[in-house]
């Protein structure tokens, strides 16, 4: 039984995530506001770990394959549109990925780094 | 044959069969180009030519695949909340990453379109890009973009974040765990994501809850910017 109440409890949720979405006026996704509900559900005690744990992980484990169809379905529906500019494409995707990694990474480093200066120096005087 | 091929079936199953084959020659190989989201896209693609199947056909099982992205990005919340003490301990450096990260992003896009000339509609196509593909194409769509472009361009970063990460932690030494995991997540999202997890659970979780945060952040950046 446990798999199983796993799987309505995120699907459940899904669906909420779906619902909320289609009420707020800015588009913001029905998986990241179904995120946002399953995040509070844990964080206020009022779902238990277990509800959710294997199936969670399970689907995270396997995410690349619920990206295939995108995949798919936008390769056939815009082959045209994308191969008249691919080494482009490739190029800004690599380049604009490198450099917001880059950004991203020094950026939390540098203020872990400064905050964790500022303590010692805290502690210090 | 034809009616094996309309049953929803045939989408579901050409789709698993596809990525089981995939992430095997990929746990085989171990070879970068064998991502398998390429292989598993490639040779779906290929059936559905030599059986020449339409994309309606191949749709009616695999939209029930992509449904399933929901649940399995609403699990992100689960391993954040495995790492929630990680989380509270760094949670300004981990926002202001992922601000600059979105910001970045998109300002490099800009950058680069112009450069190169892209016209407006495939500029707006590529910006949200490293955002999942849900909030991507909600983003791409509302703008004048073009579905198919962006699609492929959020596939391809992913790919690109999956498979240069390790290597462009090493290169550019970012020995901070967490930093790693943000920047897995802001820069290349659910693919990304996935290789994180492989990394570390802690770079796993940070980089899941750094694609959130940046999808979120995302929205904000791209109406400034398109303002």
């Amino acid at each position: 039984m446990k798999p199983m109440i796993q799987i309505m409890v995120l699907f459940a949720l899904s669906l909420l995530g779906t619902w909320l979405s289609s009420l707020i006026p800015i588009p913001v996704p029905a998986s990241v506001l179904a995120m946002v509900l399953l995040f509070a559900a844990l964080s206020l005690g009022l779902l238990r770990k277990q509800y959710v744990a294997d199936t969670a992980k399970f689907l995270l484990q396997h995410i690349t394959l619920f990206f295939i169809p995108f995949g798919v379905i936008g390769i056939m529906q815009n082959a045209e549109q994308i191969l008249s500019f691919w080494p482009v494409f490739l190029l800004i995707c690599l380049i604009s990925t490198w450099v917001t990694f880059l950004a991203t990474a020094y950026t939390v480093a540098g203020v872990i780094r400064w905050q964790e200066r500022r303590r010692a120096h805290a502690s210090h005087d | 044959m034809q009616a094996m091929i309309n049953s929803p079936l045939f989408g579901l199953t050409l789709t698993l069969v596809a990525y089981v084959f995939a992430t095997w020659l990929y746990q085989k190989t171990k070879f970068i180009l064998f991502a398998p989201l390429i292989t598993a896209v490639t040779l779906i693609l290929v059936v559905l030519q030599l059986l020449a199947v339409p994309l309606e056909t191949y749709r009616n099982g695999a939209d029930i695949i992509s449904l399933l992205l929901i649940p399995a990005t609403a699990s992100l919340a689960f391993s954040i909340y495995q790492q929630i003490k990680v989380l509270k301990a760094h949670l300004f450096p981990i926002l202001l990453g992922t601000l600059v990260g979105s910001a970045v992003s998109v300002a490099c896009i800009m950058a680069l379109a112009h450069l190169f000339q892209l016209p407006q509609d495939l500029m707006v196509s590529l910006l949200p890009k490293s955002t999942t593909t849900a909030i991507a194409v909600e983003l791409s769509e509302a703008h004048g973009g073009i579905l198919g472009v962006t699609m492929a361009a959020v596939l391809v970063t992913g790919v690109f974040g999956a498979m240069f990460a390790p290597l462009w932690i090493r290169i550019f030494r970012i020995h901070n765990r967490v930093a790693a995991g943000v920047a897995i997540g802001a820069s290349s999202h659910g693919l990304g994501t996935a290789k994180a997890l492989e990394i570390g659970e802690l770079e796993g979780a940070m980089s899941g809850l750094a694609m959130g945060i940046t999808g979120f952040f995302t929205v904000v950046v791209f109406l400034l910017a398109l303002m």
